[in-house]
């Protein structure tokens, strides 16, 4: 009896199972043949980015307007920082898949590579018809372009200049440097006064002090130099990078950068900036969101002022290329994209909007109409002082081969913890740039495409 | 006639039934076991093959063409200071790894064996950061390490404040604390292995060394190490496989910095291929890392073999 009810028991189950799996696999059907966008008309574009909290607002909100004045489209994002878009979009693009939109590094190797491999749309025609020539300064198409064809829409300037707590300053009685002595005086000066880190390295995570050594290179070898290093047949063991690097050296071995150098990320250096902890640090624009909402009061007490450069030449502005904003060669969407991308970076009032964001959009912004945060006012100020001798970039390691930003981060490690010398951290980026050159994997200097 | 006709059949069904039953026995183990074959042939041995076929290619894991190269990324490899440097990181990982865990996890198992009280308690307590998510693992060990963390705190709280310094930041200091960090992770497993190893040990035999007058420490290099060599060696083929595979904890906490101090074979692995996006030169990397793996791995299990002789 028992048994009985125990096989009556198990075919009553089996036949929910089989009816609710019935219902499970129906509804599936339901969803794949009619449901979501499709259903409704929409067709999707898959955007793939990652920034600063304050930045990516800015720019989620203006995305979101273009989406409600497109309903054929639906925009959806995927919130993709740096570290997550490289491992991920090579396997999605390779399958013919990813997003429609994405942001990522210029002329980095990945991106050349998906270029290559013709996954990234030509944009040289929007380029041209949509007038962002005349936007985007050719040093910056330069940087965007390969076979004389413009592969991504770089999305801003990211102006860089040392970060400083003027109340401390003022204590010490410290001025702004404009000359390297001065600059190496001030930094004693901090040094024998209770700070012992008086510039913050934020040497863990590397590239904050790639920002500032970049800064020290350009500065000693000014525009041309730069220019000919990255696109002409300079070298990175040249003088004046021989200088700017021995200074650091110089610095390091001081203690400039405190006793425990690599310890520090740049979260951690950022926030003992804001404390008052850390009296200085190299660093750009793209910080000033964080600051105003990490500094409370002391945002105000935060200046900042161009570095002197290390040989007694001309301090340039400084500002380098942020990311590219490129569209999937696969992409159904890509007029759509192109759209999107001349209504965010090419409309006066959205480069206004993302101005205000902590970006700074490339090709000219008419500050009068725009409400800055006091420091990004002074940081552009700043720079403005400088723009006749020229814009020097600061981020060396976005603009060539992953190789040498890796090889440029650790030899820095290096110098900041004794092991590697001035002349080896240049001879191994000279070896490494000449084996990417030798590979056709650094930017061509074809220029800028022609309209 | 027709019983005869029907009493044939009946042994012919009563044969067929036999060996349907044993052919459907096996027919029903081959269809519990094909699942699992489909999927380790789907995602174990075709990537592995793959991988071989594309550890001979110059290729940037886009391009549709890829360029055969023949050993020359292995070539490359070898020649490559990175390399070393990143294989001499996993031994030294290994060794800390394996001599904190097996040793100090006997230990701690064999103490265990022998509370009467809060035994549980303590197993739980060990065995948390087992079941804890690698990254979070990663993030308090960060800070236990910071120049003004947990680690630098308590050396000052008992005098021993010259001592402290950013464990993380000194390239002679990364890679061990890193180790601790990793065994800290791991070592509630070794515990747990170990103590149920322990607990099947015949009391007889301490009893035995009780009465010829063993101490404790008589007794556990005597009675508890012999008996669990078998445990001993299951451990320690989990921990090194675990130990080479580090990969989480570093790109977590230092990315292989400072100055490749805790460069391991899986962070360089997946710079080589994902940053500089060179999937060839990443799948040689990948194809020596799984020989030491599997190497490593037939040498314990042989070493077990014996041990069991």
């Amino acid at each position: 009896m028992k048994r009985g009810t125990g096989v009556n028991t198990q075919h009553s189950r089996r036949r929910r199972v089989t009816a609710v799996a019935g219902a499970a696999v129906a509804s599936l059907a339901l969803v794949a043949c009619g449901g979501g966008a499709e259903e409704s008309g929409d067709e999707v574009l898959n955007i793939w980015y990652g920034s600063e909290p304050g930045q990516k607002d800015a720019m989620t909100s203006l995305i979101a307007q273009w989406d409600e004045e497109h309903p054929e489209v639906s925009v959806e994002i995927t919130a993709m920082g740096p570290e997550l878009n490289p491992p991920s979009l090579l396997p999605a693009l390779s399958s013919g898949e990813g997003p429609d939109l994405w942001a990522g590094n210029l002329g980095s190797s990945q991106s050349q590579a998906f270029i290559d491999a013709g996954l990234v749309h030509d944009l040289t025609p929007a380029y041209c018809k949509s007038n962002w020539n005349k936007m985007i300064p050719d040093e910056l198409a330069v940087i965007a372009t390969s076979d004389d064809k413009m592969w991504a829409v770089p999305n801003s300037i990211e102006s860089t200049g040392m970060f400083y707590r003027k109340s401390i300053f003022e204590k010490l009685g410290l001025s702004v440097p404009t000359t390297w002595e001065d600059f190496v005086s001030v930094v004693d000066e901090l040094k024998n006064n209770g700070y012992p880190t008086p510039i913050g390295a934020a040497g863990q995570d590397a590239w904050p002090v790639s920002h500032l050594l970049g800064a020290m290179w350009s500065g000693a070898v000014g525009p041309d130099g730069v220019n000919e290093i990255l696109f002409g047949d300079g070298t990175w063991t040249s003088t004046g990078m021989t200088e700017a690097t021995e200074e650091f050296e110089k610095l390091a071995d001081a203690g400039a950068f405190g006793p425990d150098p690599l310890s520090y990320t740049y979260q951690a250096t950022m926030a003992d900036l804001y404390n008052g902890v850390v009296p200085m640090t190299y660093t750009g624009g793209f910080v000033i969101p964080d600051a105003q909402a990490g500094a409370g009061e002391n945002f105000d007490d935060i200046g900042v002022f161009a570095l002197p450069t290390v040989n007694g030449g001309p301090i340039s502005a400084n500002a380098s290329p942020g990311e590219g904003w490129y569209i999937n060669a696969n992409s159904k969407q890509a007029d759509a994209a192109e759209d999107l991308l001349n209504y965010l970076f090419f409309t006066d009032e959205n480069r206004t909007k993302i101005l205000e964001g902590g970006l700074v959009p490339v090709g000219p912004v008419d500050l009068d109409q725009v409400e800055l945060p006091s420091l990004l006012e002074e940081l552009l100020a700043e720079q403005n002082k400088y723009r006749d001798n020229g814009v020097v970039p600061a981020f060396f390691e976005l603009t060539a081969p992953a190789s040498i930003g890796e090889a440029m981060m650790t030899s820095e490690q290096g110098i900041l913890a004794g092991s590697t010398s001035a002349d080896e951290l240049l001879q191994t980026l000279q070896s490494t740039w000449e084996t990417e050159k030798q590979a056709g994997k650094i930017i061509s200097s074809s220029g800028a495409p022609k309209c | 006639m027709a019983a005869t006709t029907s009493g044939a059949l009946t042994k012919r069904q009563m044969r067929g039934r036999r060996l349907t039953r044993g052919g459907r026995r096996s027919l029903t183990a081959y269809l519990f076991l094909a699942p699992a074959l489909i999927l380790y042939l789907a995602f174990v041995i075709r990537p592995t093959v793959e991988l071989f076929g594309l550890s001979a290619f110059d290729w940037n894991g886009v391009n549709p063409t890829r360029e055969f190269v023949g050993f020359d990324n292995f070539a490359r490899l070898f020649a490559d200071p990175l390399f070393w440097r990143s294989l001499g990181n996993n031994l030294i990982f290994v060794v800390l790894l394996v001599a904190f865990n097996v040793t100090v996890g006997l230990i701690t198992a064999s103490a265990l064996a022998r509370a009467m009280r809060g035994r549980l308690i303590y197993q739980l307590i060990f065995f948390l950061p087992v079941v804890q998510a690698s990254i979070v693992t990663a993030l308090v060990w960060k800070w236990i390490y910071q120049p003004e963390g947990l680690l630098n705190n308590a050396l000052e709280a008992i005098g021993l404040g010259f001592l402290s310094h950013g464990w993380l930041g000194d390239p002679n200091t990364a890679l061990p604390a890193l180790a601790l960090a990793a065994a800290w992770s791991g070592f509630g497993l070794s515990v747990v292995i170990f103590l149920a190893g322990i607990q099947s040990i015949d009391q007889s035999l301490y009893d035995s060394a009780k009465m010829d007058g063993a101490n404790t420490r008589q007794m556990f290099m005597n009675v508890t190490v012999p008996e669990m060599r078998p445990v001993i060696t299951v451990v320690f083929l989990l921990e090194m496989i675990g130990a080479f595979q580090t990969f989480d904890i570093v790109w977590a906490t230092t990315r292989g910095g400072p100055v490749n101090s805790t460069e391991v074979l899986a962070s360089f692995m997946f710079k080589r291929g994902f940053t500089d996006a060179e999937f060839g030169y990443g799948a040689s990397i990948a194809v020596i890392f799984m020989m030491i793996v599997l190497v490593a791995a037939i040498i314990s299990l042989l070493l077990r073999e014996r041990n069991e002789d």
